[in-house]
């Protein structure tokens, strides 16, 4: 069990923290309860019945020794992540768990996970009018900007919240949420108590504006973050809180989402005990009309990382969501000088253009052909530094900015032009070229400025019924870091189960030439259904995985992996 | 009617925690308090060891150097600092030539899994004992109050351009037994001025402090045992390297017990 | 939390699921759950339906390769499913803040008439139990899962519209 250790300062929330193991003891006498009684009715008609399901998934590696690239040989051989979710429904009551167990933890994702357990347990009622959760839950507000919560195993990522989460409809439009809790760190719990409220209104259905073809959605929320202050030579704020309201305008193809964040004084490892508040603006606009569709978006902030513990780093106990500006690259090598939020400051804007060129045009050919554009830049913010109070101690605010400012220092740019076409009733192709500018320098404190120049063919012929083979080649240009690359990959597959894939990626422009490695792969998978086994062989380059703009390091490895999954 | 008091309620309550939920700083938060000790030799007052991670091309070391510059005048001698330079950011270039890692601080360095800089370790030689700026003065202010029956006397001193030194391990409560004991001695440098990376600018006349220039032990520490009433005598010699001033240099001395927890450290400039 | 204790009472928990599922487990529904519609209205899940014809739900998102082809394979062929079996396809959008902008503009200029919505935070992914993208739910005209899928490889869609058929 967690350790509620209760401290002098936390008397406040004594009661608090013995309300939440009390809830414990509640949510599995009434999920209990629950199960007993829907087996007491199981003889009535279908509806009335419960229903199980759930999922699992593994995935395991074997790391061996690989001289010429360095990657290591794990002294458990074979490493493991697995977990399965069990969900069971009775009319309006849910109940769940999910086991994970990590058995050791998957390179390049913390060792912290090392372990087996039950970290997500709840207990759920949900009628038209409210909605209570005790136990862990994930939630958002807005885009993320005051509050969100979520998992992503393949990030390692989850902080999850245990607590209580009630959610409320007191009228058609109205939606009014609140939830207190800590949140989840690997088996335990964070240190900082979160208490979040959020209300939207959708004024079209709130206020019976059916025949307005504008549909106008606000919403407005509070997340408040208590930590004890134990620092012997700062004053530390206990309560930190973020607000944040957003505006959401759609009318026919026409949109417009936005939200504004702002945090007051929150010193912590994130922004080196800088005192000065915070603040984020995001929008996007987007429009489409026929086969023509676009997003411009832009986006400002200074000293917004929240987290539910003033100390955490890395992907730990992260409260808010602030997602990188920049397109999520699907293939390998577009993808491989990610970029990721910067939380301490940023100003970027991004534009996307999709256009389909009709059937049976000239540029269109047969089957049509659609051209997507997009280009996105991150600058940072322009501050001015504040003198030192004396020879050691920084001032509070660390330096000034105001609201909007653009810095010199581009961060990340890029620019591509994809294209897909489907050139017969066989063949379908994917083109794309790329330029990205990332700056490791600033980001990463190393290694300049790199740019790279980036193209993508991809081409999938049907050979007979069911069977296709699919061919990629990828070339990756720069005179930087471990510089040109080039990938191919052969698909054969076989629907509805079988695939098998060989890729390999050469790093044929490292400018050591001990360095010019073949970083090869061989994967085969069988799917039935919704049940999945894919074994593969090869090695693995070191590099940055990132989704939604939150990344990690993978580590160069080499070895067998399975991954299983299946939903039942 | 009902919907509209619910509504209402709702929207107090929301309010009552806006106002309440927030602790706003005003003006500077830097706390004046001065806990120094005592500082008689060979007494038994609790000194904290911290291993300031750090890398002259690391962007926020000096940040971690200001904080424990603050430690030290808010603790005085009971906190004791030591830097190690290791990892990427202490490689050397042309901008940054010169080099201050050693074979003890590279080895403590992948012993505790250092991988993000700065980074501080307080209480243990753990992998779990790494801190981040944000924690290092808690993780000062609870460590000092564990108390200690260890003392530690150091003597120092330069002959032939070695220095030579001399610790004395005591308990001074025998009755308590101490496990699993290991030593561990270094010899660090002040004012050494060079090349530092700070915010993004480069400073080229950047004074660093406590630097490690020397393990007189490996970084696996010297098992000993203390009996009853016994002591412990260490002596340890090192020639003084050419780009050392011997002015500028200290011995320090800690131990560690049982789970590697970090029970005294003692300090001595060389005379 | 309980990292490597396991007390009794979630082993007694785990044992009554399983037992609570061998007296009465019976088909999934489609579970309550609030989703966004492209409008940035609020939708819930359970009232999804297509009068008594069947379902198709797929989740995907705008950075997935294999969900996109899915898609496109399946808007290929609508027309012809819709006549024969009147059955309606829902592409449920994973895409979270970061590029649910995009998904309205996306859909509209490949073309796509499906019904779609967004999950940005995953919710219903969750409810619905969906490890990974892109997974295709089959449902009937009462709206319980008869069939599902995970993965796409190319002429996946055929088997789909074999299922599709055997419902009628």
């Amino acid at each position: 069990m967690a350790n509620y250790i209760v401290k002098s300062n936390l008397r406040p929330f004594i009661f608090l923290t013995h309300s939440l193991k009390i809830m414990r003891k509640i949510v599995y006498s009434l999920a209990l309860v629950s199960i007993a009684f829907s087996s007491l009715f199981s003889q009535e008609e279908d509806e009335k019945k419960g229903h199980f399901s759930g999922n699992f998934q593994i995935d395991a590696q074997t790391y061996m020794e690989d001289t010429i690239t360095g990657a290591d040989k794990a002294p458990e051989i074979m490493l493991m992540n697995s977990y399965a979710n069990l969900r069971y429904t009775y009319g309006k009551l849910t109940a769940g768990l999910r086991f994970e167990s990590y058995l050791n933890t998957l390179q390049g994702i913390s060792n912290a996970y090392d372990g087996t357990g039950i970290p997500y347990k709840f207990f759920n009622y949900k009628s038209d009018e409210l909605e209570f959760t005790v136990g862990n839950f994930y939630e958002q507000f807005g885009s993320g900007m005051s509050l969100r919560a979520y998992e992503d195993k393949t990030l390692g990522i989850d902080n999850a919240f245990e607590g209580v989460l009630v959610r409320h409809n007191p009228h058609k439009g109205i939606y009014l949420k609140g939830l207190v809790g800590k949140q989840r760190l690997f088996f335990d719990l964070g240190p900082g108590i979160v208490r979040g409220a959020d209300a939207e209104i959708q004024l079209n259905e709130a206020f019976k504006l059916d025949s307005v073809e504008t549909q106008i959605t606000l919403g407005g929320s509070f997340v408040s973050r208590y930590q004890a202050d134990r620092n012997p030579i700062l004053k530390l704020p206990e309560n930190v809180a973020i607000m944040a309201t957003r505006l959401s305008v759609q009318r026919g193809g026409f949109s417009i989402v936005s939200e504004y964040g702002y945090k007051i004084n929150d010193p912590s490892a994130d922004n080196l005990n800088n005192y000065q508040p915070g603040q984020a603006i995001m929008s996007d606009i987007s429009f489409t009309k026929g086969t023509f569709g676009m997003v411009v978006g832009g986006k400002w902030l200074n000293n917004m990382s929240f987290r539910s513990s003033r100390s955490a780093q890395n992907n730990d106990l992260m409260l808010n969501y602030l997602p990188a500006i920049s397109k999520n690259h699907i293939y390998s090598l577009p993808a491989m000088y990610p970029y990721a939020t910067q939380l301490n400051g940023e100003a970027g804007i991004k534009a996307e253009i999709f256009y389909r060129l009709k059937p049976k045009t000239l540029l269109g050919g047969k089957y049509g052909t659609l051209i997507t554009l997009n280009y996105s830049r991150v600058q940072t913010i322009d501050t001015t530094n504040l003198p030192m109070l004396d020879s050691i101690r920084p001032h509070w605010n660390r330096y000034e900015t105001s609201f909007l400012s653009i810095g010199d220092e581009r961060l990340y740019e890029d620019i591509s032009i994809d294209i897909q076409k489907k050139l017969s009733k066989r063949v379908k192709s994917f083109f794309s070229l790329q330029y990205s500018a990332y700056n490791r320098q600033y980001i990463e404190g190393k290694d300049g400025m790199i740019e790279a120049f980036i193209f993508v063919g991809d081409m999938t012929f049907s050979l007979k019924p069911k069977h296709a083979l699919r061919a990629e080649l990828q070339f990756l240009s720069t005179k930087q870091d471990y510089g040109d690359w080039v990938t191919a990959a052969l698909e054969y597959t076989v629907s509805p189960h079988w695939f098998v894939a060989l890729v390999d990626q050469y790093n044929f422009g490292n400018s050591d030439s001990d360095k010019q490695l073949h970083y090869y792969m061989v994967r085969t998978g069988y799917t039935k259904g919704a049940n999945r086994i894919q074994i593969g062989y090869g090695r693995q380059r070191q590099g940055v995985i990132c989704i939604g703009g939150v990344c990690r390091m993978v580590p160069a490895s080499t070895g067998f992996n399975i991954s299983i999954s299946s939903t039942f | 009617m009902k919907t509209n008091t619910i509504l209402l309620t709702i929207l107090i309550a929301l309010l009552g925690i806006g106002f309440n939920a927030c602790d706003k700083i005003e003006g500077n938060p830097y706390e004046t308090i001065q806990d120094t000790g005592t500082t008689i030799d060979g007494d038994t007052v609790k000194r904290v060891l911290l291993i300031e991670f750090t890398g002259h091309r690391c962007t926020n070391c000096p940040q971690a150097h200001q904080q424990l510059q603050i430690l030290s005048e808010t603790y005085g001698e009971r906190i004791i600092p030591i830097a190690i330079h290791s990892g990427y950011y202490s490689d050397t270039t042309t901008t940054y030539p010169t080099n201050y890692t050693t074979p003890f601080g590279d080895n403590l360095t992948t012993l505790l899994n250092i991988d993000l800089y700065p980074r501080g370790v307080v209480g243990s030689l753990n992998k779990d004992a790494q801190k981040p700026l944000a924690e290092w003065a808690e993780a000062v202010a609870i460590e000092k109050d564990i108390p200690t029956t260890m003392a530690i006397n150091i003597e120092s001193s330069i002959e032939n351009n070695t220095v030579i030194s001399k610790a004395t391990i005591t308990n001074t409560k025998p009755e308590i037994a101490l496990n699993d004991l290991k030593l561990y001695a270094v010899l660090v440098e002040d004012s050494v001025v060079s090349a530092q990376l700070n915010n993004g600018q480069l400073i080229t006349d950047y004074v660093h402090n406590h630097v490690v220039r020397h393990g007189f032990t490996s970084h696996l520490g010297e098992p000993f045992v203390l009996n009853s009433e016994s002591k412990f005598i260490y002596n340890f010699p090192v020639a003084i390297h050419s780009s050392w001033r011997a002015k500028k240099l200290s011995v320090v001395v800690f131990v560690t017990s049982e789970e590697n927890k970090i029970i005294q450290a003692a300090y001595k400039h060389i005379e | 939390m309980f990292k490597s204790k396991q007390p009794a009472m979630y082993k007694f928990l785990f044992i009554s699921l399983i037992s609570a599922l061998a007296l009465n487990l019976t088909a999934q529904n489609i579970p309550s759950v609030e989703i966004k519609t492209m409008s940035g209205k609020t939708f819930n899940t359970a009232d999804l339906t297509n009068n008594g014809k069947p379902i198709v739900i797929s989740f995907w998102a705008t950075w997935c390769k294999p969900c996109v082809k899915e898609l496109s394979a399946i808007h290929e062929n609508y027309i012809d499913w819709q006549e024969e079996t009147g059955v309606k396809v829902i592409a449920i959008s994973t895409d979270d803040s970061r590029s649910m902008s995009r998904v309205a503009p996306y859909v509209n200029s490949k073309g796509w008439d499906f019904e779609v919505y967004c999950d940005p935070n995953g919710e219903f992914k969750r409810a619905m139990n969906v490890a990974n993208v892109p997974h295709t739910f089959l449902l009937d005209g009462n709206g319980k899962i008869v069939w599902q899928h995970t993965s796409y490889i190319d002429g996946d869609e055929e088997e789909l519209f074999e299922k599709i058929k055997e419902i009628k």
